[in-house]
């Protein structure tokens, strides 16, 4: 136990003094100017820069935009994505029918498109949360189709025979057995709906990150991009940790694989 | 009436004929064994009954009943696969009640049927745990549990002991059996495997290439093979040519097979006394092997090997190449 114990805490101070030296040393080459700061900003800049953007709320006012874009597209996608998948799944000629134009319209890089989406739903949020939703959706919707041809099909046969009619297999067996692969999609997802959301506003917009972003680059306010960067950063951080605790609850049946080569058994 | 009726069943799948008019017809709480080599078509006789694949021309009584085009749900038959097919996101309480909620069940009710199942299974205490927590017996003796539990019709088992080991799969058999009895429930049984065959069933039906080649008690069937391949499948018998028979004994033979067991045939190193009933032959003895309580010697008379088995006796072992008389009985050759 002591061991497991140490090695835990041996890893997170390594972890902490790597990330603490890649600061120290931006800081300390930026300082004493071995390349020009004015392209790469340093961490005492960007800690002040971040406290007037905090201070003028202009933080909370695009932070709060972006995810909003973000998260409206998230749950839009998702839904459609999950329900799309299932149906697609359940009703195979359906399936035969739109797997490949849905595939071919994936194959088109979403971001090209987003002029055309600001052009149909106008500069305000629609056109963000439609780029959002559009592209978390092929993200759910491919893992939820896939979760289900990967489903045993003697898991249906029995549910069938102990008297569970289509709707009651779809909602007891079917939909938490592919559970594991929908969870995938939506974990890709999240980062799709930000990246949506913020390529929505570099297009066009007058506020949000991606917004926000373009401006201050146009005016050479690296301290500024940075302070967004890492705000992005603390978002996604806190994302993945809620993606985390939601799959460790919701695929608690499942067992965890723990695949160790064991390369460190003398460390 | 019988309680289950199978009437001329045909099933193709596309060009493939799987089922070849079958017609086969089940007593009430009997426990049937559809014995065959893998591709014969027993599995597939299995799912259509089960009401999982639709024959392609024929008749399915249950109980009087035709269900020929019933759904697998209004069928009211239990299942379980040699894959155990448990419901992983559900624990084992949740498994075995999955079929009473379906039905709309009371929950005290439900509470009670799954703890009574448990106990028949003998695994009460583990109604929180999952599958993947489980071995494969536990997880086969939950899926039969959650087969039992909704008073199915028939019950039905498709290979199930396939991928549980020899010790385990005996004590399962056991089990079953006695829940068998117990619960009084017809039972219809997959399996390749002859020894367990004959230790589990009432009825054995033994299948070739989608036809039923000979039905009856395993005791019927072992004694009296009719057909090569039912005598290939149960037992060890000598299976000797007509001409080879007839090479041995001098006899005319009309058969064109003679099929003999190898416990019936008796060993001696002196001479028996002749007689009208059997035949005597003097051979040497080529290959031992022994295997636990039975000795089987391999004999070689005239250049036509035969088994010979013996019940394992200190006072009386013979040795590789001795020479050894063997007496037949007439009645113990079969003709087929």
């Amino acid at each position: 136990m002591n061991i497991i114990k140490e090695k835990k805490n041996y890893i997170l101070v390594v972890r902490i003094l790597l990330i603490f030296v890649f600061f120290a040393t931006w800081e300390v080459t930026a300082r004493l100017k071995l390349y020009n700061p004015l392209f790469t900003s340093y961490p005492s800049e960007i800690i002040l820069d971040l406290k007037d953007f905090l201070v003028s709320g202009d933080l909370v006012k695009h932070t709060s935009i972006t995810l909003k874009e973000a998260f409206i597209g998230l749950f839009y996608g998702t839904i459609v994505g999950i329900v799309v998948g299932l149906l697609f799944g359940q009703i195979q000629s359906l399936g035969k029918i739109f797997l490949p134009i849905i595939t071919a319209i994936h194959g088109i890089p979403q971001l090209t498109l987003a002029p055309v989406y600001i052009l149909w739903f106008g500069l305000g949020l629609t056109s963000k949360i439609f780029l959002a939703a559009l592209m978390v959706f092929f993200n759910v919707f491919f893992s939820t189709y896939a979760g289900i041809q990967n489903i045993e099909p003697k898991l249906i046969e029995s549910a069938n025979l102990l008297g569970a009619d289509t709707v009651q297999t779809l909602y007891h067996v079917v939909l938490p057995s592919s559970m594991p692969w929908i969870l995938t999609g939506i974990r890709n997802g999240v980062g799709a709906s930000l990246i949506g959301a913020i390529i929505g506003e570099f297009m066009g917009a007058s506020a949000g990150f991606g917004w926000m972003i373009a401006y201050a680059s146009s005016y050479f306010k690296i301290a500024r991009v940075m302070s967004c960067i890492f705000i992005l950063l603390i978002v996604g951080l806190i994302l993945n940790f809620i993606l985390d605790k939601a799959e460790a609850y919701l695929l608690r049946w499942k067992a965890t694989t723990r695949l160790s080569f064991n390369y460190e058994k003398n460390m | 009436m019988s309680y289950i009726v199978f009437e001329n069943i045909e099933k193709y799948y596309d060009d493939n004929h799987v089922l070849k008019s079958i017609n086969l017809s089940i007593n009430k709480g009997d426990f049937v064994t559809l014995l065959g080599s893998s591709g014969c078509g027993k599995s597939t006789l299995l799912r259509c009954l089960a009401g999982l694949e639709q024959i392609t021309r024929g008749k399915i009584f249950l109980q009087g009943e035709d269900i020929t085009y019933l759904s697998p749900k209004e069928r009211n038959i239990g299942m379980i696969f040699q894959q155990y097919s448990l419901f992983p996101n559900m624990n084992v309480y949740n498994n075995i009640a999955f079929g009473l909620k379906m039905k709309k069940v009371d929950k005290d009710v439900i509470n009670e049927e799954v703890q009574k199942a448990l106990r028949l299974v003998d695994l009460k205490g583990y109604e929180k745990r999952y599958p993947y927590q489980l071995s494969g017996g536990e997880q086969q003796r939950i899926a039969l549990a959650r087969s039992i539990v909704t008073k199915p019709k028939v019950l039905l088992l498709d290979k199930p002991f396939n991928a549980i080991d020899a010790k385990l799969r005996r004590s399962l058999q056991s089990r079953i059996k006695e829940i068998h009895k117990e619960l009084n429930m017809t039972s219809i049984f997959v399996t390749h495997d002859q020894e367990e065959a004959m230790i589990m069933s009432d009825i054995i039906h033994v299948m070739k290439n989608g036809v039923i080649e000979q039905s009856g008690t395993p005791v019927e069937i072992y004694r009296h093979p009719k057909g090569i391949f039912a005598a290939e499948f149960i037992g060890n018998h000598n299976i000797l040519e007509g001409k080879d028979f007839m090479n041995l004994t001098g006899e005319e033979q009309k058969d064109s097979k003679i099929v003999i067991r190898p416990e019936t045939i008796e060993i001696s190193h002196g001479e028996f006394s002749k007689g009208e009933d059997f035949y005597i032959l003097l051979g040497s003895i080529v290959d031992i092997s022994f295997k636990g309580s039975i000795i089987r010697y391999m004999v070689n008379v005239n250049d036509i090997t035969l088994k010979v088995d013996v019940l394992f006796d200190d006072y009386k072992i013979y040795d590789l190449g001795q020479k050894v008389y063997l007496k037949l009985l007439k009645e113990h050759c079969i003709g087929l």
